[in-house]
């Protein structure tokens, strides 16, 4: 096993792409927080300190902190997303994998060190998504008790999940189609046309668990969206045990059809 | 040199659709020598060393390395390039090198001693991208090179190549090939696998139609010969004879003919000169390889019709 991540890893480690994609996304995630901190500020100083309230870090509040943030990085996995694509249709493109068959690589030893790779990254974003959160949190929530602090923490695995899910979602786009340009293009515009049929069940026929059923949705809906709290006062405050069923679902589907596209196609 | 048997394939069959690919592939390869695959573009050459290489999945058939074995780990003893040189283009040679030094699981030691095989350690640190196309194709054998191999299965390694890269790449092939290493060189050019192998095979449309030895099409069963006389008797003399097949008669007189085995040029000489006859023309030729292929390919053809 840590042979076949140390093979993923001398592909990665000089690898221009890699770099650019994932530096732009962890200076995004980091960009959040400390955004969101100067914003706050601004909008207490030029409109709320004549009425006396001295700070409004509601966003930074643990438990909520947790299902705050990860709802918001959900938006920027297309990045990593992408990355995926081109790592997994570039050996296609390139003919490595077909190489790295002939050098002695099975192809169950191929498709286990992308899983690897998938994995590894995933839990990597995962932690410093974890880290940002406990940092920001301790920094400006209102309550810092142990309880409370790691009372909604069910969101960080549930983000986990996510990224697991549109990255094995991405490696089906790169296995089917095995260009990294096209690929791109691929993923990004599912993304956008998942939105039509979205809308059409969800406010059209109103058949929200239709909607939530579709591929790019099933992970969204893990972490709920918390903001309409703050108006309506009502919003899920805890991952839903069918989501997590759906978004399990579908994980085991995409690894089934990966492992089938590797297994069966030539190389 | 032992007898081994390297690689076997049995009734080793890839239809794409209708297109047969590979017919009933039934090949043998010993161990230590240098096989060439011959056949024209398309003949199925690169797509029968796909399978057993583990990357075209087989219609039908099987095959075995070194009498048995199946599984990947049998490909990390095997040195392999189908087509052409495949490496991340951005990535330095080394960089490349370090990715199958891994996957063969072998010595990192083992990438600059491969490079210094194939003249390249100079440039270990350029990006693949930079190279040229010989120096490519050099790092292709390097890197197939990289776990010792007892094989090395080169796949048109001079297709593209300028004369001097042509002979660059020769003279590793044979350098190797002293090692006592067996290598299987598939390519559509005659006169290479004249020049380095010393057993053959020829795949046309898919199917072996021959294989053999390459020194066997030097002293084949049948010798050619050219001969004239000054007085232009030379095609009733050889209408009398027998042994001679003549095949036809070519300017001023001279006649091409075939001797059946055992007949040599120096006999007909001697049994004209019984007679009287005086040749002022006698070539006795060996037949190339060229000749035997396109023979083999002619009496494919007739077997088809």
């Amino acid at each position: 096993m840590m042979r076949l991540l140390r093979i993923e890893l001398l592909k990665l480690a000089p690898a221009k792409y890699f770099w650019i994609l994932m530096m732009m996304f962890l200076v995004i995630m980091m960009a959040i927080p400390v955004t969101t901190v100067f914003l706050s500020d601004w909008i207490v100083d030029s409109f709320l300190s004549e009425v006396g309230v001295e700070q409004i870090n509601v966003l930074f509040d643990f438990s909520d902190i947790w299902q705050n943030f990860t709802f918001v990085f959900q938006y920027f996995t297309v990045l990593l997303s992408s990355l995926v694509v081109i790592n997994v249709a570039q050996e296609f493109s390139l003919s490595t994998a077909r190489q790295q068959v002939i050098d002695g690589l099975s192809r169950r030893e191929f498709f286990q060190g992308k899983l690897l790779f998938i994995g590894t990254m995933a839990l990597g974003v995962t932690l410093v998504a974890a880290v940002l959160c406990l940092v920001f949190g301790y920094m400006y929530s209102s309550v810092t008790e142990m309880d409370t602090v790691l009372s909604h923490i069910q969101f960080i695995p549930a983000y986990f999940l996510h990224l697991v899910h549109d990255f094995l979602f991405a490696m089906f786009i790169a296995l089917l189609i095995r260009r990294t340009g096209i690929g791109v293009v691929v993923l990004i515009f599912y993304g956008w046309m998942e939105a039509i049929p979205e809308a059409i069940f969800r406010y059209g026929l109103k058949w929200e668990w239709v909607a939530n059923l579709l591929p790019n949705g099933a992970t969204k809906i893990l972490i709920g969206n918390p903001f309409p709290k703050f108006i309506l006062q009502q919003t899920d405050v805890s991952v839903q045990p069918i989501d997590l069923l759906i978004s399990l679902g579908y994980i085991g589907f995409w690894l089934f059809m990966n492992r089938w596209l590797i297994m069966k196609k030539d190389f | 040199m032992s007898s081994s048997i390297v690689l076997e394939t049995t009734n080793l069959t890839k239809h794409y659709g209708k297109i047969k690919a590979v017919s009933d592939m039934n090949l043998s390869i010993k161990e230590g020598s240098v096989f060439g695959i011959l056949g024209p573009n398309g003949s199925g050459k690169s797509t029968t060393l796909g399978m057993a290489l583990g990357v075209t999945k087989p219609t039908s058939g099987s095959f075995k390395w070194f009498g048995g074995e199946t599984n990947h780990h049998v490909r990390k003893q095997i040195g392999a390039i189908l087509e052409r040189p495949i490496f991340y283009p951005a990535f330095t040679a080394e960089e490349n090198l370090r990715i199958t030094a891994q996957i063969k699981q072998v010595d990192r030691s083992r990438i600059d001693d491969v490079l210094k095989l194939v003249g390249l350690y100079d440039r270990r640190s350029s990006k693949f991208k930079t190279y040229s196309l010989g120096m490519k194709q050099r790092l292709a054998i390097g890197s197939a090179m990289i776990s010792d191999p007892k094989v090395l299965i080169l796949d048109e390694p001079t297709n593209g190549l300028d004369p001097q890269g042509i002979a660059e790449i020769r003279g590793i092939i044979l350098d190797i090939a002293k090692k006592g290493k067996t290598i299987v060189l598939a390519s559509h050019l005659l006169d290479e696998v004249q020049k380095v192998c010393n057993e053959f095979c020829v795949l046309r449309n898919g199917k072996l139609i021959f294989q053999g030895a390459v020194s066997e099409t030097g002293n084949s069963a049948q010798q050619e010969v050219e001969f004239g006389t000054a007085n232009g008797k030379g095609l009733d003399f050889a209408k009398e004879l027998d042994f001679v097949e003549v095949i036809e008669v070519l300017h001023s007189g001279v006649i091409r003919a075939h001797l059946d085995s055992g007949f040599s040029a120096e006999k007909l000489n001697e049994i004209a000169h019984s007679k009287g006859l005086v040749f002022n023309h006698l070539v006795a030729r060996s037949q190339t390889l060229e000749e035997k292929f396109l023979e083999i390919l002619k009496n494919d053809e007739t077997l088809k019709s």
